[in-house]
């Protein structure tokens, strides 16, 4: 599909030496395909099969006789394998193929098998569809009636789900880097934080579920290419009236160890910087990214409004854009924003979710030209739903890679893609009930995150 | 593929009482329809500060059903439409067709034991309180008041009035009004084609998978099905039935539930009553089979037919 099938060929081919050897130069035979549904989730399929020698391979699938999509080619040679499909809707006859390196470089496949996808458990929202065009993956919880994440194709199909029983909310869902997993927040942001939230890890397939316990978590998390996640966590400083509700950003290493990489003290003063609704907490910290490549923390501080790049080698604050503490503010002439959510920083420009920034009572996308270096910040696009919608709390927003908008109204239970004209072209709402939380946007469910 | 779904279960003998046995295929046809329309009350009060709301004179619900206001009212939600009108809202909520971006907020509140009125300025949203100077406001739409059993928003809701906020009223006090009235529902019990169904066996299979369309006309989705309900009225008839339709799970003399996950189909033999499990259907009287959804915000089954036990 979105994933190069040249770059499978020439991983495949690549069989030099070391625990490959075996294979080479000699034809793999493969044996005893079997597929079945996952138990717990009835559109994951676990494919398994055998060859004669150790090998590694990958399975092609798709709905109907569609092959396109594949999984992730396996790491380690081996002979007994296993592949976990998934992004089959529910009800669905879907077509398989496992394909192995063969001695001289090409690919030999298996036959191609059918197998039909199970029922969709009950709970789940309805889903709206209004337009077409939109062939994205979104990660995402639903909260309402029952909560949990689920994935959701472009046609509004469900094709991933799990039902949270923590008792608390869940704002953020993402498959995890590895491909294996997927994970969620169970916490809760309304009043004071939980002890009892945590990071939970599913299993594709729905049967293995592991709790990580991060006490007092807030909204989002992030996952680092090697596994490592980053939390916002509350952190109180103080007693009694004295006492101050802010934040920290909490990494937990792959072998669970857990350290504070960064503190709202490190950066603000709560004597010099004070934001608005003090009642609720000092700085609020409601959204997180982060850059792998420059090591870099965002972070949107609700009761700031303002969004702060954090260094995480030196927990230093490099700018702050927005209101309270900016070392960046919205141009003249430009709308500012008011305790905004998720936000996404692009090549030279800054999408922000504005949950509070208009005068009406309606929230809206912003983008604003930005170069922190300069430093500018020059409203350059705005975004309000028709009929507009208000979204008090969550909110998300993500440029498509064709220059669309995909925007999480996550309180109003609404999806939409926007062209830069403002057209909106696709839109998926909830009956009367559900919200989503953030929202993780995929062109792929197999290309590492 | 949901027939398929079903005679494969059955090949591989997964499914007891299939096709030959005594499965039963429930279509559109079998399915009854309604008509609900919603008139309710509107209570115009001072706009931008708090009411007292009080529900202590409350003696009916909208079912016509009687109410006791100290215990039957577990919370109370306000909801607010800012592209709605009152008449659109009752609309909406009568054809069942109210999205999650209609709403433009809520609060809620959870009256203590015994408590029979609260402010308005104690409700919240999930715990954080409001402004109701900002967030309550003749400008801010159409407000609905519901007051519900249990503690879910939304869910098992008793009665609902508007609140109007209007600039030119120092109304501060709201007196919930009975709901009897505030519903008219007319169930069609009479048009529907009846199922067929053997008096005597084992088990008997229903199979849903081919129904497209509720009782109002919408599109049925199969996974909001979650439980079923089979009834005994052996002193009633079809007539009585629509009559008395609001009041069909009370006036059953046995009633035998099923919870439904992941499925299609189910076995009646499995469906519990306070007899124990279903055994047979007599032939006196009236038999009614529904499919319902428990989590949706509409009480009425998704599905309801009249089975007619015929010797095969």
């Amino acid at each position: 599909m979105k994933r190069s099938f040249s770059s499978l060929l020439f991983t495949l081919v690549a069989c030099g030496g070391g625990a490959q050897a075996s294979s080479c130069g000699v034809p793999v035979k493969i044996s005893d395909v079997t597929a079945e549904l996952c138990p717990d989730i009835s559109t994951v399929v676990t494919v398994r099969w055998t060859t004669d020698l150790e090998s590694v391979g990958y399975v092609s699938f798709g709905p109907g006789d569609d092959l396109s999509m594949n999984t992730v080619l396996e790491s380690t040679p081996a002979t007994e394998h296993e592949a976990v499909l998934l992004g089959i809707p529910t009800e669905t006859l879907a077509s398989y193929q496992v394909v192995v390196a063969a001695d001289d470089g090409s690919v030999i496949t298996s036959d191609v098998e059918e197998i039909t996808t199970g029922l969709p458990p009950t709970g789940l929202p309805e889903l709206t569809l209004t337009g077409g065009g939109h062939d994205s993956y979104q990660v995402l919880p639903v909260i309402g009636g029952s909560t949990g994440p689920v994935i959701i194709d472009g046609e509004g199909r469900y094709l991933w789900w799990s039902f949270d029983d923590s008792g608390l909310d869940v704002y953020r869902a993402r498959l995890s880097v590895d491909g294996q997993s997927l994970l969620y927040n169970a916490a809760s942001v309304s009043g004071d934080p939980s002890d009892e939230s945590m990071l939970i890890r599913v299993s594709l397939c729905g049967s293995e579920v592991t709790p990580i316990e991060v006490p007092l978590l807030a909204h989002d998390f992030v996952e680092h290419p090697d596994g490592t996640l980053g939390a916002m966590v509350v952190e109180y400083r103080g007693e009694g009236d004295d006492e101050i509700k802010g934040d920290q950003i909490i990494e937990i290493a792959p072998d669970g160890t857990q350290t504070q990489v960064w503190s709202a003290w490190d950066c603000f003063d709560p004597e010099v910087h004070i934001g608005d609704d003090q009642e609720y907490g000092w700085t609020f910290a409601n959204a997180l990214d982060y850059d792998p490549v420059e090591q870099a923390y965002y972070l949107s501080l609700r009761n700031f409004s303002s969004i702060v790049r954090i260094d995480r080698a030196t927990a230093s604050c490099d700018w702050v854009f927005g209101n309270v503490a900016a070392t960046i503010e919205p141009a003249a002439g430009s709308a500012s924003f008011l305790h905004e959510h998720q936000f996404e920083l692009l090549d030279g420009s800054f999408l922000v979710f504005d949950n509070d920034g208009s005068t009406a009572m309606e929230s809206r996308v912003l983008e604003y030209e930005f170069d922190p270096a300069e430093p500018t910040a020059e409203q350059i696009w705005e975004y309000v739903s028709d009929p507009s919608v208000f979204s008090f709390v969550l909110g998300d927003v993500h440029r498509l890679d064709d220059g669309d908008t995909l925007v999480t109204w996550s309180v109003n239970g609404q999806l939409e893609r926007v062209t830069p004209e403002g057209e909106s072209t696709w839109r998926l709402q909830t009956g009367l009930g559900y919200a989503f939380g953030f929202n993780t946007v995929l062109e792929d469910l197999y290309v590492a995150r | 593929m949901k027939r398929t779904n079903t005679l494969l279960l059955c090949a591989a003998g997964v499914l007891t009482g299939c096709p030959g046995d005594q499965t039963v295929y429930l279509h559109d046809a079998n399915n009854f329809s309604y008509v609900g329309t919603i008139d309710a009350p509107s209570v115009e009060t001072a706009s931008g500060v708090s009411v007292e709301i009080c529900w202590d004179q409350l003696t009916s619900d909208i079912q016509c059903h009687e109410v006791a206001p100290e215990s039957d009212i577990g919370i109370l939600t306000l909801a607010r439409f800012s592209h709605l009108s009152e008449e659109e809202v009752e609309e909406d909520i009568s054809t069942d067709s109210m999205l999650q971006s209609d709403l433009s907020g809520f609060l809620e509140h959870l009256p203590a034991a015994g408590e029979t009125c609260a402010q308005l300025e104690d409700f919240s949203l999930q715990g954080t309180e409001v402004d109701l100077a900002v967030e309550y406001t003749e400008a801010g739409g159409t407000y609905l008041l519901l007051l519900g059993s249990g503690t879910e928003a939304g869910l098992g809701t008793r009665v609902l009035t508007f609140l109007a906020p209007s600039e030119s009223s120092e109304n501060t006090q709201v007196d919930i009004e009975d709901g009897c009235g505030v519903l008219d529902f007319e169930a069609d019990l009479s048009s529907l084609s009846t199922v067929s169904v053997e008096p005597e066996g084992e088990s008997w299979v229903v199979d849903w998978g081919d129904l497209t369309t509720n009782g109002l006309g919408n599109v049925l989705s199969l996974s909001n099905i979650d439980q079923l309900f089979l009834a005994h009225y052996p002193d009633l008839g079809v007539a009585d039935l629509e009559e008395q339709f609001l009041d069909i799970e009370l006036v059953a003399s046995e009633l035998w539930r099923l919870d439904l996950s992941g499925t299609f189909s189910a076995d009646l033999a499995e469906a519990q009553g306070d007899s124990g499990a279903f055994g047979g259907f007599s032939s006196e009287g009236s038999w009614v089979l529904a499919l319902m959804c428990t989590t949706c915000s509409n009480p009425a089954p998704l599905f309801l037919t009249l089975l007619d036990p015929q010797e095969g």
